[in-house]
């Protein structure tokens, strides 16, 4: 297939190891993918905080840049969720816009969505490499995924793969504490929030927290460095493509 | 006192809703899928739910016939203290066997109140245990039906409600007595549905029973299958 | 000790300052109190895991079907509330019940103390009713020399120690044992326990002799039922139904969203309350009231009012902020809030509706400007949402609330000016990228290596320095995606 694929801001500066393993994996599965050069931000941190005109102008500017192709995928559920479910309401007011919306949430995917539902892999299949040491990890959903009903399948996913043991993360569903500008408009209670998740995962004894949404890496990453809590935070693509092998650049 | 001329007419009220209203397009149908919010069928063992249910509920459950059903209460009332006890029927038949098993167990009538100066309810207060019938029961939450007909403060005041219910009264789901309710609604100035003692965890959570209401609900259930 | 929030007024004045709410500062100072902290943490994880195993258990996987059914049978409701409140009003007065109409709290002050008057009541017995509370009815009645006692065990510790509620459902989670023992002893005279048990018994013997004397009774309601001209009250101590019974007259002070159109959708609402707010099948008590005493009957009272109020009801009943009305104040939407946890419950919110449907109602109910902060102070996690019995969609009407501030600038200029500038820059790739290396220049410069080589910052100058007051920021990597896409083309 030829996919489109979203990088979104925060994991294009700030995890990008993280979308070229997305790319990585999915081109090993034989497909094309397509990045739209002049791709920006989905709008999501304007909508958040009520600038809906910007917001507008933002999501006219992603409809534009993807609306020819017949499948987008992202790596943030937070960022899906803006495309598939406030997109068209934003554009209430001009029906035209508004169907131009719709259609585009119709084909817009979360990465591991796509793998599993829309590809339909099956991991065993997929040729893993052998004999490596089982890593310890955990994992956390991030919130978007749950209006979506994606939380377990990534967890489902990683089990499927084999050789990881998968810790339960305490509380899982319970928020980082990013939600955006949230985190600097009211950072006390944000970083009350982050702290309470970094100390679940370092109760997991996990090497590895996998975090599929930049905004709760970020966040989480942060709280655990300042707190203490060794552990390596990755996209569930960065552990897919380790285990099919293909080399990623290191994002240093 | 003609208490309706108090606040502000039902017309100037009613409008602002109207007008909050008035630019509707398109409205919400009413919904017609209450069964699916059913959590018991009525062909289940609906005398053993009860009884399962109002246990989990913290009553206290007895399972007896018609014909043993009389010297069960009158045991059961000597075994909550006996005293005096205050009988309530909303169904006449059901009290004749019940003021006959409170004196078998030794206690006290107390007479159910008539024009009391504030209310008849003062005469519960003095009252150790509570006997009524019921006038419905649910198994799936263990409730029983109390009515105001039959005085309010034998379920709702003493510190002992013992409860008896006849097997043919319970029905499977709350939503198999709404027509019950309806038919009551008219008949009876209040209903209660009673699903346990009295209780409350407002203090850090603790749980305490029998706060106003009784704090030990006996029910016993007369069933000849 | 006593948990409250340090600082504040004690007493209901907590909940309507003076001054536009600050929720930030109210909640930096419950942060710091961790006996609050733990105290509302281990009260609200308890109802919210509580409901969720409760629901599983009942409902499996119906429980999101039956949630929506739900919320449809109230925004249908209200969708024709003209239509039902008459319906209710003509329903209650066959039944022999008085209805008045309150536009506002006033006026709704005004028509009970009319009615304490015209039966010359001297006490009065009261069952917990958020709508009791969001008038300031107490003060009134003790002015209008009708001595009045809270009868819910919780209400009647917080009116004893001059405090305020700080939750819908569970009034005083902010309280300890201790601080109920010294409230006792200074207002009761009693000797002193903490012991649960033994301090509810002292209530309750105090309260029974009320209830022998009391000529008025107030309550709210959890339902009305329009068909039969019936109110509902679900309690589990058993104080709102003797509050009912004991004195002559009862008054029902009643917002009108409560309206159900008929003894048919009870079921469904009795079913999810209360396992929503306390974690439990169905209250102890659910009461039917449907007008005074009968020809028949010997006891309950002889008057029942019902006082139907607007008090800005019919503002929210507008179509876009309609569906807030659905709420049937069970509290869920609290329990599940990590915000309401954090910030030590309701009284950081400054109004008597607090967690997330306070942040969503208070502002059209008491005036955005004085609660710009309310619908700000969230991560938008939905928790709220996923919790909430009648399926209100809690972070959309909080976004709209941003948005309104926005238009109607009530939010700040600097960053009405910083979200334009991020968004115009955002809008063209060009601008995108030349912001981007902006940015990684400046934020790798002060950044710190990690063992791996990655960048971070710990410190750094507004308005980043407030995240990394709280934690460890990365710095962007030294390579985007973009620049290592290209490459590799």
């Amino acid at each position: 297939m030829r996919l489109a694929f979203f990088i979104t801001c925060l994991t294009d500066q700030f995890y990008p190891r993280a979308g070229l393993a997305c790319c990585a994996v999915l081109k090993h599965l034989g497909h094309e993918v397509i990045f739209p050069q002049a791709q920006t931000c989905c709008g999501q941190p304007m909508y958040n905080t009520g600038y809906h005109d910007q917001a507008r102008d933002l999501a006219r500017h992603t409809l534009n840049v993807f609306e020819e192709f017949d499948h987008v995928v992202t790596p943030s559920g937070s960022c899906c969720a803006m495309l598939r479910e406030h997109y068209a309401p934003l554009f209430e007011a001009d029906p035209a816009m508004a169907a131009r919306a719709e259609r585009l949430a119709g084909k817009t995917y979360e990465f591991v969505e796509f793998l599993t539902r829309e590809l339909g892999v099956d991991v065993a299949k997929l040729g893993l490499r052998e004999g490596r040491a089982p890593q310890t990890a955990t994992y956390h959903p991030s919130c978007h995924l749950r209006p979506l009903g994606l939380t377990g399948e990534t967890p489902a996913l990683l089990t499927a793969m084999g050789g990881f043991e998968l810790k339960p993360l305490g509380h899982a569903d319970e928020c980082c504490g990013f939600g955006g500008l949230f985190a600097v408009k009211f950072p006390e209670i944000s970083g009350a929030m982050a702290r309470e998740k970094a100390r679940e995962v370092e109760r997991t004894g996990a090497a590895t927290l996998i975090c599929n949404d930049a905004g709760c890496a970020m966040n989480i990453e942060g709280a655990c460095r300042r707190e203490g809590v060794k552990v390596r935070v990755k996209h569930a693509a960065e552990l897919i493509a380790e285990e099919l092998g293909l080399r990623i650049e290191p994002a240093v | 006192m003609n208490g309706e001329q108090l606040g502000e007419s039902q017309n100037a009220f009613m409008g602002r809703v109207r007008q909050a209203l008035a630019a509707d397009v398109h409205k919400t149908a009413r919904p017609d899928g209450i069964g699916l919010a059913r959590l018991v069928d009525p062909t289940d063992d609906l005398v053993g739910r009860f009884i399962h249910t109002a246990a989990a509920a913290g009553m206290l459950v007895e399972r007896t016939t018609s014909a043993l059903a009389n010297s069960v209460i009158a045991r059961l009332l000597k075994h909550h203290g006996g005293g005096r006890v205050l009988v309530s029927v909303s169904s006449r038949s059901v009290l004749a066997m019940l003021v006959e098993a409170a004196a078998a167990a030794g206690t006290t009538m107390v007479e159910p109140g008539r024009e009391e100066p504030r209310g008849g309810l003062w005469r519960a207060f003095t009252a150790d245990i509570g006997l009524t019938d019921v006038v419905f029961a649910v198994a799936e939450t263990g409730s029983i039906g109390l009515a105001s007909s039959a005085g309010r403060g034998a379920y709702l005041a003493t510190p002992v409600h013992l409860a008896v219910v006849r097997a043919s009264q319970i029905a499977a789901d709350l939503i198999d007595i709404v027509a019950r309710l309806d038919e009551l609604a008219r008949s009876d100035a209040s209903i209660t549905i009673v699903s346990g003692p009295s209780k409350t965890a407002d203090i850090e959570g603790v749980l305490i029973t029998g706060v106003h209401g009784p704090g030990v609900v006996q029910i016993v259930v007369i069933s000849d299958e | 000790m006593s948990a409250t929030v340090p600082g504040r007024a004690t007493g209901h004045d907590v909940l309507f300052p003076t001054r536009a709410q600050d929720l930030r500062a109210a909640s930096r100072k419950a942060l710091a109190d961790i006996p609050l902290q733990q105290l509302v943490a281990a009260a609200t994880h308890s109802k919210n895991t509580g409901r969720k195993s409760l629901c599983r258990e009942a409902f499996g996987d119906r429980y999101d079907a039956i949630r929506q059914l739900a919320g449809q049978i109230k925004q249908h409701t209200l969708d024709h509330l003209d239509r039902y409140l008459e319906q209710f009003v003509a329903a209650a007065r066959a039944n022999g019940t008085q209805i008045h109409f309150a536009k506002d709290g006033a006026q709704a002050r005004e028509i009970i103390l009319a009615i304490a008057a015209a039966s010359k009541s001297k006490v009065c017995v009261k069952s917990k009713s958020m709508a009791t509370e969001e008038i300031r009815l107490l003060p009134a009645l003790e002015t209008a020399g009708v001595e009045t006692i809270e009868t819910d065990l919780g209400e009647f510790i917080l009116q004893l120690d001059g405090d305020a509620p700080s939750h819908i459902v569970a009034p005083m989670i902010h309280k300890d044992r201790h601080a109920v023992a010294r409230a006792f002893v200074r207002e009761l005279g009693a000797a002193y326990t903490a012991e649960p048990r033994e301090l509810t018994m002292i209530a309750r013997e105090h309260m029974r002799a009320k209830y022998k004397v009391a000529d008025l009774g107030i309550s709210g309601a959890n339902f009305l039922i329009a068909q039969t001209g019936s109110l509902v009250l679900c309690t589990n101590e058993g104080n709102a139904d003797l509050a009912v019974a004991a004195p002559r007259v009862h008054v029902a002070l009643v917002g009108i969203e409560k309206v159900i159109p008929s003894m048919a959708e009870l079921p469904v609402f009795i079913k999810l309350l209360a396992r929503s707010a306390t974690a439990q099948p169905i209250t102890v008590y659910t009461s039917l009231i449907s007008g005074p005493r009968r020809a028949t009957e010997t006891e309950g009272p002889r008057e029942v009012h019902i006082v139907l109020l607007d008090a800005g009801r019919t503002q929210l009943l507008h179509p876009s902020t309609r569906e807030l009305l659905r709420c049937i104040r069970c509290g869920a939407c609290l329990n599940a809030c990590p915000v309401y946890r954090k910030v030590g419950g309701g009284h950081a919110y400054g109004s008597v509706y607090s967690g997330p449907i306070g942040a969503t109602i208070t502002p059209a109910l008491r005036g955005l400007g004085d609660y710009t902060q309310l619908p700000q102070a969230s991560s938008l996690c939905g928790a709220c949402f996923e919790a909430c019995p009648v399926h209100i969609d809690i972070p959309t009407q909080l976004v709209n609330l941003r948005r309104a501030t926005v238009e109607r600038s009530l939010g700040s200029r600097w960053e009405r000016l910083a979200m334009k500038l991020w968004a115009w820059t955002m809008a063209s790739p060009l601008r995108y990228r030349l912001c981007a290396k902006v940015q990684r220049v400046m934020m790798r410069a002060i950044a710190e290596r990690d063992g791996e080589g990655r960048a971070w910052l710990s410190a750094a100058p507004p308005p980043i320095g407030a995240w990394t007051k709280e934690r460890d920021l990365p710095a962007p990597a030294a390579r985007s995606f973009r620049h290592q896409w290209k490459d590799r083309a």
